[in-house]
């Protein structure tokens, strides 16, 4: 009675498998072109330069094909998305656009090759340095990276300027500043300073830079959590401190870059944390801002540098699986090279990683903000460059989020802290 | 004999998948628990109780159960209370039943998800349609740790009040209406009928939809669709 219908049963999922496996695959194999597929997220801007990049890579490799499949929206879902096609076996794609700080988790797990021997030492150095550490491992190059990205302080000219202010150096002057403007302007509905305070990745960005801003470090080079713990709680007392002296408004405790960048983006604040993205959206035709926007370097607190600001940014590696590596690497090579970055410039709302664009006369022409960036991106910090480090992230979040919505104070949440990332470490086996 | 051997075989193929699908994956993750496993990195190592040890220390899992519990609790107990007042306010109803009933069955039927991201927006600290009513104010729903909670729970009742409100519903619709006429008769009516006839028959219903809501109260905070909206509560 069973094997009859376990035979058949066996024979309806191997066909299914087999149009599965026909489906997901680049159809007959040896013969005919060869499909190479892009996974990247939606280009914003202008006009996405990605399909023009890739017709031209076609043109200039014959009976290639690059088709372009777009990722999900948020980061967080990129990142699932990998992660469960990469481990799973066959991924279904060739070239992936990787947030910047998944590059040497991705190269630990085994799923994307190792570029070093098809990148010239010259072709590698030609990208700022910032954006070449995280993508190198053990003495080898992973990614290349795409675009760039730097944290920002956005300030309103024209209110600094009419109370004759010159952009903050220090968390205290910026305070100090906000409350002269807004005793001056009288308008309950300005905010002070808008920032990102909502338990996920970009909040985590918000309180590394406090914590650079304080001259420390959430882990130091030998794995170690908070290696100065005292300068760990001011910076952490500091950014709770701009919500309880009313210098930036409660809700920022869950606020991402959009729920920001949108009040300021309606002349309701004075001061911003964002990313460069945004100096498009202010200048647009119809902004309520336009002309009226400055960036200046993040502020210090009492032992950090100026301008302590995190570095961003995307990559682009190849799959460890892909049926054609060296034409995968070539199209990683040509997408994040001079052309290519300078088309995406042009007609996206992104930043180059190559540093010599930003003279180029020509570019600067399409995007005044170059020359203004250039010294803040030299400025940035990378996060922390380990494999593990989504898994440090989401382990201090609530700790950091806690003591930023008044849970918890500073001091609990670094000695829980301290614990947490032990246990993770346990577990890693460090 | 025969009977009860073709009960057991009829059963078969309801045990085996209800095993398969929670026996094995329950007993499974007590294993996993026992471990240290990080797949990306090839990680797998026997941890005996060292996270069990790690959880009575962790100051964020006792925050986590709390809130669990609180939210359980609570929300629990307004969904019944609002549900069974909701079924006879139904019973009552002269016109327009069939639409009170259509608008219930709607909220419920509305993936997880959907109501998630409808009542994230409804609680958006500067957009949102609950701040504008209360004329422009800048509460911040999800965001303040005092009121996180209590948002959460409203969220949860309007969800899940029309699911109480349609089991007592249809309890309360095979109640014969000799009985209550019976009472009448008797001098029996309002509460004493409520107390002696709805009650009695309505509670086993209750009890089960209690046990059902308070199981997926406590699933629900685990799923992908709240999680979004539930994370607000569970690291604070």
């Amino acid at each position: 009675m069973a094997p009859r219908p376990a035979r058949a049963a066996l024979l309806v999922a191997g066909l299914l498998l087999a149009l599965l496996a026909a489906g997901c695959g680049q159809g007959p194999s040896g013969a005919g072109p060869i499909t190479l597929v892009f996974k990247h997220a939606k280009i914003l801007g202008p006009a996405d330069p990605v399909p023009g990049l890739l017709r031209r890579f076609e043109a200039e490799h014959p009976g290639v094909r690059v088709q372009s499949e777009a990722l999900t929206w948020s980061s967080d879902e990129q990142h699932q998305f990998y992660v469960i096609n990469l481990e799973g076996g066959s991924p279904p794609f060739d070239v992936m656009m990787l947030d910047v700080i998944w590059v040497p988790e991705f190269a630990r797990a085994g799923w994307i090759l190792d570029l070093t021997a098809q990148v010239p030492p010259a072709e590698r150095d030609a990208h700022f340095a910032s954006a070449i550490e995280p993508a190198t491992q053990d003495g080898r190059l992973w990614a290349l990276p795409w675009f760039m990205n730097v944290g920002l302080l956005y300030y309103r000219k024209d209110l600094l300027a009419k109370y004759g202010l010159a952009p903050p150096e220090t968390y205290d002057e910026l305070a100090r500043q906000v409350r002269l403007i807004q005793a001056g302007e009288r308008d309950p509905r300005l905010d002070g300073y808008l920032w990102q305070g909502k338990q996920y990745e970009g909040g985590m960005v918000n309180v590394l830079e406090a914590l650079w801003a304080n001259g420390t470090r959430v882990i130091d080079e030998r794995g170690r959590p908070f290696p100065e713990p005292k300068r760990a709680r001011e910076a952490l007392a500091a950014l709770r401190g701009l919500i309880e002296s009313g210098v930036s408004p409660p809700w920022v405790t869950a606020a991402d870059e959009e729920l920001t960048r949108r009040p300021f983006g309606d002349g309701r604040a004075i001061f911003l944390r964002g990313w460069p993205y945004a100096l498009d959206l202010f200048e647009l035709p119809d902004s309520r801002v336009r002309q009226r926007v400055g960036v200046a370097p993040m502020p210090r607190l009492a032992h950090g540098p100026v301008g302590a600001a995190s570095t961003g940014g995307a990559h682009l590696a190849v799959s460890a699986r892909t049926r054609h590596p060296a034409l995968a690497v070539e199209l990683v090579r040509f997408l994040t090279s001079d052309v290519a970055q300078r088309a995406m410039t042009e007609g996206a709302a992104l930043r180059p990683s190559r540093p010599a664009l930003y003279h180029d006369a020509q570019l600067i022409a399409r995007d005044p903000t170059l020359p203004a960036l250039l010294p803040l991106i030299l400025r940035g910090h990378p996060r922390p460059i380990t494999p593990y480090y989504l898994m440090l992230s989401t382990t201090l979040q609530p700790e950091f989020s806690a003591v930023l919505v008044g849970r918890k104070s500073p001091a609990r949440a670094v000695q829980d802290g301290i614990a947490q990332v032990r246990h993770l470490e346990q577990a890693l086996g460090r | 004999m025969t009977d009860r051997r073709l009960g057991w075989l009829l059963l078969a193929p309801a045990l085996l998948l209800l095993g398969g699908l929670t026996v094995y994956p329950a007993i499974w993750v007590i294993w996993l628990s026992l471990q240290y496993r990080v797949p990306v990195f090839g990680i797998a190592r026997w941890a005996g109780a060292a996270h069990y040890a790690f959880l009575t220390v962790d100051s964020r899992f006792w925050n986590a159960a709390g809130v669990t519990a609180l939210f359980t609790v609570a929300s629990v107990a307004l969904e019944s209370i609002l549900g069974l007042a909701m079924a006879l306010a139904l019973r009552g109803q002269q016109r327009g039943r069939r639409v009170a009933v259509a608008l219930l069955l709607l909220a419920w039927a509305l993936p997880s998800v959907v109501t998630a991201k409808m009542f994230e927006w409804l609680y958006h600290p500067s957009g949102g349609l609950v701040n504008f009513l209360l004329g422009g104010r800048a509460v911040n729903w999800l965001g303040d740790p005092a009121l996180a909670l209590p948002s959460l729970v409203l969220a949860d009742v309007w969800r899940t009040t029309p699911f109480v409100a349609l089991l007592c519903y249809a309890r309360l619709l095979t109640i014969p209406a000799e009985l209550y006429e019976a009472a009448e008769v008797d001098g029996a009516a309002g509460v004493q009928a409520f107390a002696r006839i709805t009650w009695p028959l309505v509670r086993p219903i209750l009890l089960v939809a209690l046990l059902f809501r308070i199981e997926i109260g406590i699933i629900c905070r685990n799923t992908k669709g709240k999680r979004a909206i539930f994370r607000w509560v569970a690291g604070k």
